[in-house]
């Protein structure tokens, strides 16, 4: 029977359409969770200034496009910078303890050789009426260029050496960068429309004062004096200077440094002339590197590799002097050292007590680093009140000195060039939906990365060809296939930044974020500000703030 | 003529005890769960409607739970989804259940059950007793009392009209033995003649995922007071549906009821008033008084809750004593009929009757023609002022 | 996916008790109908008028939630509708004052999924232990840690050998709805006993209950494994074995707990998982253990 029993109607009922959505549970909350683009720490360390986590992100979804596009906002040369990079990137990454580090450094190569492949670069903007001159056609040079060119700016590129590339042509040997990676990637900067005036030192074959017509300069010349040790028998002619050694190597010329060769070093640079001498012929080829094996400049796959294709290594040495004999370079004189670090950045022996030792070599290659010329620094500080714009960079106005800081100084002077000419604030706004807030300053730490969220993946393995005593310049280390490259990209937690997993969502006790704009919103009038939204995600890309 | 005559019904004349009689009270609701845990003097009843299920004329859902206190449980929850829902228990179940008879009132589940009156433990006793079923007076049940099979079975089916109507849960209640267990002569009504009286239960509310609606959530204050409140209303619309079933029925079945039932007692001197089984053998008491020149008469309080406060009044107020028969003790105060009867006649009257409290037949000891013949007496000559109960022995 | 509970509940900030029936209501059909006995699940339901669900609730007294579900279910059948029944009781309504309802049904096997989201404690009236209580936690009515161990409430339901019997932890959703829909696939009573970790009554972080539930799976104290028919038993999720201290040590509960008694315990933990381990290969031979995706907690 139904009948209305007016007042006598039962009452424990909800009442239809009636619920908790009238309890605005917000009013609990003291604090409240943000979505934030914090830095990632290998995009912090990157010299190049790449926004790695994004990139790679486009990469895991296949949109090898995108992720070209997107290195390409920092980095011209992914292709070089994938082979050549000292990646610190990774090791930034923390990944690093969990199951090694996201192999950043070939996934960059991959995406490099992608667009070589593939690329299509984007038009320049607009022709702007202002001309800027770069004075050195190396990756600081280009990389400067290169920016101000896809900003419009009519740009000419001073080089004194018959071709582009700086070190990244004559330092860096062939079996490391191949010419043809090289040459195309330097061809795209160039499609933008930029005069070059090759085989043109300034100062040498057109005055300084020509530049005074440009409404900007960028100095990007290099540091070409080669630093020496200052010990006894160091003017000998069988000690050279390694990266002359290797200038020579990549113009064509095949010295022979036959016998056994000594290199003094333990950057990069050492690395090259060591592993090049093998190829040319050495009998040997000894490494002396004042720093431990795991503290050496060079990146830790260099000296990898140089091990595999027979190079000796000794840390923890220095060189007391050198030997001669009958007018001949007999021997170099070692003993135990560890390296102090001057206050202006250079480096030192420090001769532990105990026995030295004479270590027989024919050929000695000095690979210490170099120095800008001073000429050069002169120019880059002339210049007065009304002039054009000034800016230096690159390894004449860095202690830093590899591809990817240069390309990064490049890239600065860029933005700061523009800033000047165009009146634009040199950090342009972050590109990000409204449901994110920047946090370009905060650099995401470990103990933000919810590590239990990522199943254990190993890093992809980079075998390399290295053969013991290769012979050929042929390239050592070969990419990545298309898979490898996508699992890869799979292992980056992409710190910092929201690939909208759902984790929050699904972590919320009281439904209060909700999907939208390919992101996520809070709802403010039921969200508790309990936290566990921010705890739970993987990435450090929600962070609790202070209630308004 | 009855409507049953009339309409050429033919009512199954049936030997059968309180127990198996309310059971066909039950097959002839049809209810489609059954939650029941058997206990003496109750057990008759489940094994006959397991009968009447494995015979297959009852087609409820007959669910053997493993306590009372489950079997109320799932009363409820099957009432509130909508469901005509029966049980039965005795004594120790019936206090077993006591948390969830206020749960189903409040949730306002019209269960109906059958309570066999036993005494309540300790010690452990298994005879009839009004207690158990008169502590449970303050849950929100409306309470009917039987003194015979063919009351007690007709009352199930009166009962289950009222609290479907009212939404309040409903109490047949009979006494152990006497009603329970003795065989009487029953008329089982035809299915069709029951469906003039009994409408489908249809609830309005219920539990339902088409019009989801949550029963039972935390109240405040004022929201438990306005529950409570209109249970009260229910209660008080119970009491017009108590007497019109028992017109109804009576125009069906020539057996009408009412919620008090007097005897003789328009000119009576001394009132007799009591509920359940004693009633027949007041009856006859009253008769043998008035031989002896007493005018006696007896009203039968078949109704207790809602407790029908007005036509106790009415059938009272013209008496000179008053004697109340409690076959039930609220230790420290006495037979708890005699305390109602009392309070509704204080407010009721100016100077109302002597109500004097009789305690017989306490823990099922038999009640005789004679005792009640001596309380008929005893009333009318009992010195004032007398509060106590007055015993047996007194008599 | 499909939220049936509404935000405005109010249940304790982070608590892992609304994430779990957020999860299993995700995992239920349109035509299901919630029992709710007094419990921490109560308060979230809503007060009068209103509801947080989009599901009817019978909101039932504290020891028959199992009772009541069993009634409705019948009822259903009998009106000839198909409703799926759902309790979702504490673990002081399941473990202790409801047991015996619980038994009862399961005994006869009533067509309902029971859930018991289990804080471990009397939390709804301010963490009172219950018999779900592990040995050496701490409550307001153990001052000084439990001295008996927690009641085996899965192993009790196993042997009642109901079709489906399981534990789950909201900490591990995907786990956990798996079983849900594997429990919604059968027919009589189906059991789920959810560890849900307290943010006031285990002392953990607003924002820890989550972290905390891994912490119990990825140390085997709370295994994650499902029975069959009472006897088909089977580890659903392979914990990586971290210490139980690293367990204990996040709760403020076990605070007082000496070495010794974090080594009895981590003891005790081993033993139940040898043990448990031994029931899956008595059964289904050592491939018991699967569905293990390994994941590592946090130290």
């Amino acid at each position: 029977m139904s009948v209305d029993l007016g007042p006598a109607r039962p009452l424990g009922w909800s009442e239809p359409g009636r619920t908790t959505l009238e309890i605005p549970t917000g009013g609990w909350r003291t604090r409240r969770p943000v979505y934030v683009e914090a830095r990632a720490p290998c995009a912090a360390a990157c010299p190049a200034g790449e926004p790695v986590p994004r990139w790679v992100e486009r990469a895991r979804q296949g949109d090898y496009a995108g992720a070209w596009a997107l290195v390409r906002e920092a980095n011209p040369f992914p292709a070089v910078t994938g082979r050549v990079c000292a990646h610190p990137c990774e090791a930034a990454c923390h990944r690093w303890d969990h199951d090694g580090a996201v192999a950043v450094h070939a996934l960059e190569r991959f995406v490099g050789d992608w667009g070589l492949a593939h690329g299509r670069p984007a038009p320049p903007a607009a022709r702007r009426p202002e001309r800027v001159a770069v004075v050195g056609g190396g990756p600081a040079g280009l990389s400067c260029a290169y920016h101000l060119g896809r900003l419009g700016y009519r740009v000419t590129v001073y080089e004194r050496m018959p071709a582009l590339g700086g070190l990244l042509r004559y330092g860096i040997p062939a079996y490391r960068l191949p010419r043809a990676v090289l040459d195309r990637e330097i061809d795209s900067v160039l499609g933008l429309g930029l005069e070059v005036r090759t085989g043109t030192a300034v100062g040498r074959d057109v005055p300084w004062e020509a530049l005074d017509g440009y409404d900007a300069v960028f100095l990007a010349v290099g540091a070409g004096i080669p630093l020496r040790l200052g010990v006894p028998g160091e003017h000998h002619p069988a000690v050279g200077d390694g990266l002359a050694f290797l200038r020579a190597v990549n113009t064509g010329s095949r010295p022979a440094p036959g016998g056994r060769v000594v290199v003094v070093g333990g950057g990069s640079t050492a690395m090259d002339v060591a592993r090049t001498a093998l190829r040319l012929g050495a009998r040997s080829v000894t490494v002396l590197a004042l720093e431990a094996r795991e503290a050496m400049p060079a990146a830790p796959d260099e000296v990898e590799q140089a091990l595999a294709e027979g190079v000796e290594i000794r840390n923890g040495v220095g060189v007391r002097a050198f030997v001669e004999k009958d007018g001949c370079l007999c021997g170099v004189e070692v003993s135990a050292a560890t390296l102090e670090q001057a206050p202006d950045g250079t480096v030192r022996p420090v001769f532990l007590p105990g026995p030295s030792g004479i270590l027989e070599t024919d050929t000695t290659l000095l690979a210490i680093g170099q120095r800008p010329d001073p000429a050069s620094l002169v120019a880059a500080e002339a210049g007065g009140a009304g002039g054009p714009v000034r800016a230096a960079g690159g390894d004449m106005a860095s202690g830093f000195r590899t591809v990817s800081h240069a390309i990064g100084a490049g890239a600065g002077a860029a933005r700061l060039i523009h800033a000047r000419l165009a009146g634009v604030p040199p950090e342009a706004a972050a590109d990000l939906p409204g449901w994110v807030a920047a946090r370009p300053a905060h650099v995401v730490t470990l103990d933000e990365i919810r590590l239990d969220a990522f199943p254990r993946a190993p890093r992809c393995p980079r075998p390399h060809r290295a053969a013991a005593r290769p012979a050929g310049f042929t390239e050592v280390v070969p990419g990545l296939d298309e898979a490898a490259a996508r699992e890869e990209a799979r292992r980056c937690f992409t710190c910092g930044r929201c690939v909208a997993c759902d984790v929050c969502l699904l972590a919320c006790p009281d439904m209060a974020i909700r999907r939208v704009d390919g992101g996520y919103a809070v709802a403010s009038e039921y969200c508790k500000g309990c936290g566990l939204c921010a705890r739970e995600c993987p990435r450090g890309a929600l962070q609790m703030g202070a209630e308004r | 003529m009855t409507a049953q005559a009339a309409l050429g019904h033919r009512p199954t004349r049936m030997l059968l005890t309180g127990d198996h009689a309310v059971a066909y009270g039950a097959l002839r609701a049809q209810p489609h769960v059954i939650p029941v845990y058997p206990i003496t003097p109750q057990t008759p009843v489940l094994e006959k409607l397991v009968e009447l299920a494995e015979a297959g004329e009852l087609r409820g859902d007959l669910m053997t739970v493993e306590s009372e206190h489950s079997a109320m449980a799932a009363c409820i929850a099957a009432s509130l989804a909508g469901a005509r829902v029966f049980t039965a228990t005795a004594s120790q179940g019936l206090a077993l259940m006591h948390e969830m008879l206020h749960y189903a009132a409040g949730a306002r589940a019209p269960v109906v059950m059958v309570n066999v009156n036993r005494t309540l433990a300790s010690p452990w006793g298994f005879w009839a007793d009004q207690t158990d079923s008169l502590a449970q007076r303050d849950t929100g049940w409306i309470q009917l009392y039987c003194e015979s099979a063919q009351e007690a079975l007709d009352t199930v089916l009166h009962a289950f009209r009222v609290a479907e109507a009212v939404l309040l849960p409903a109490m047949v209640v009979i006494e152990a033995v006497y009603v329970s267990h003795t065989l009487e002569p029953v008329e089982v009504p035809e299915p069709a003649l029951v469906a003039r009286f009994l409408p489908p239960f249809t609830p309005t509310l219920r539990l339902d995922p088409a019009r989801p609606r949550g029963v039972g959530g935390t109240a405040t204050p004022a929201q438990w007071r306005g529950n409570r409140l209109a249970m009260t209303a229910a209660m008080d619309r119970a009491l017009e549906e108590v007497e019109t079933a028992g017109r109804l029925w009576g125009g069906l079945t020539g057996r009408a009821s009412a919620a008090a039932e007097a005897y003789r007692a328009a000119d009576a001197e001394v009132l007799l008033v009591t509920a359940g089984s004693i009633a027949g053998t007041a009856r006859e008491a009253v008769d043998r008084l008035r031989e002896e020149g007493i005018p006696a008469g007896l009203v039968r309080l078949r109704l207790f809750r809602p407790f029908p406060a007005g036509e106790v009044t009415a059938r009272l107020r013209g008496a000179r004593r008053i004697a109340v028969l409690d076959r039930n003790c609220s230790v420290g105060s006495g037979g708890i009929f005699a305390q109602e009867v009392r309070a509704a006649l204080q407010v009721a009257l100016d100077g109302p009757p002597p109500v004097l409290s009789y305690l017989l037949g306490l823990g099922g000891i038999n009640v005789s023609v004679e005792r009640v013949i001596q309380v008929g007496r005893d009333a009318l000559r009992r010195p004032l002022p007398c509060p106590g109960p007055i015993l047996e022995e007194a008599l | 996916m499909i939220d049936r509970l509404l935000p405005g509940h109010a249940s304790c900030p982070g608590c892992a008790v609304a994430l779990a029936v957020r999860y299993v209501l995700q995992g239920l059909p349109d035509r299901a109908v919630l029992v709710v006995p007094p419990s921490c699940i109560a308060v979230l339901m809503g007060p009068l008028p209103l509801s947080s669900t989009t599901l009817p609730v019978l909101q039932t007294a504290f020891e028959t939630a199992a009772a009541a579900a069993a009634g409705l279910a019948r009822a259903y059948r009998a009106l000839g509708e198909d409703v799926t029944v759902v309790c979702l009781a504490g673990d002081g309504g399941t473990y202790d004052i409801g047991l015996q309802a619980l038994s009862g049904a399961a005994e006869r096997d009533e067509d309902f999924l029971y859930v018991c989201f289990d804080n471990e404690a009397y939390q709804n009236t301010g963490n009172q232990k219950s018999s779900a209580t592990p040995w050496g936690a701490r409550t307001t009515s153990t001052p000084r840690g439990k001295t008996t161990r927690k009641k085996e409430i899965v192993e009790i339901l196993a042997a009642h050998r109901i079709p489906y019997a399981a534990t789950a932890s909201p900490a591990y959703r995907d786990d956990l709805l798996a079983k849900v829909r594997r429990a919604l696939g059968l027919h009589g009573t189906r059991f789920l006993n959810v560890t849900c970790p307290c943010v006031p009554g285990w002392g953990i972080g607003e924002d820890a209950s989550l972290r905390v539930g891994r912490l119990g799976v990825e140390s085997r104290a709370v295994p994650l494994y499902e029975v069959e028919d009472g006897t088909r038993y089977r580890i659903t999720h392979r914990p990586a074995g971290i210490p139980v201290g690293d367990y204990l040590r996040a709760q403020s509960r076990y605070a007082h707990l000496t070495a010794d008694q974090v080594a009895a315990i981590q003891a005790e933990v081993e033993r139940r998982w040898e043990d448990l381990v031994e029931r899956c290969e008595r059964v289904n031979g050592p491939a018991a253990v699967d569905r293990a995706e390994a994941r590592v907690p946090a130290s």
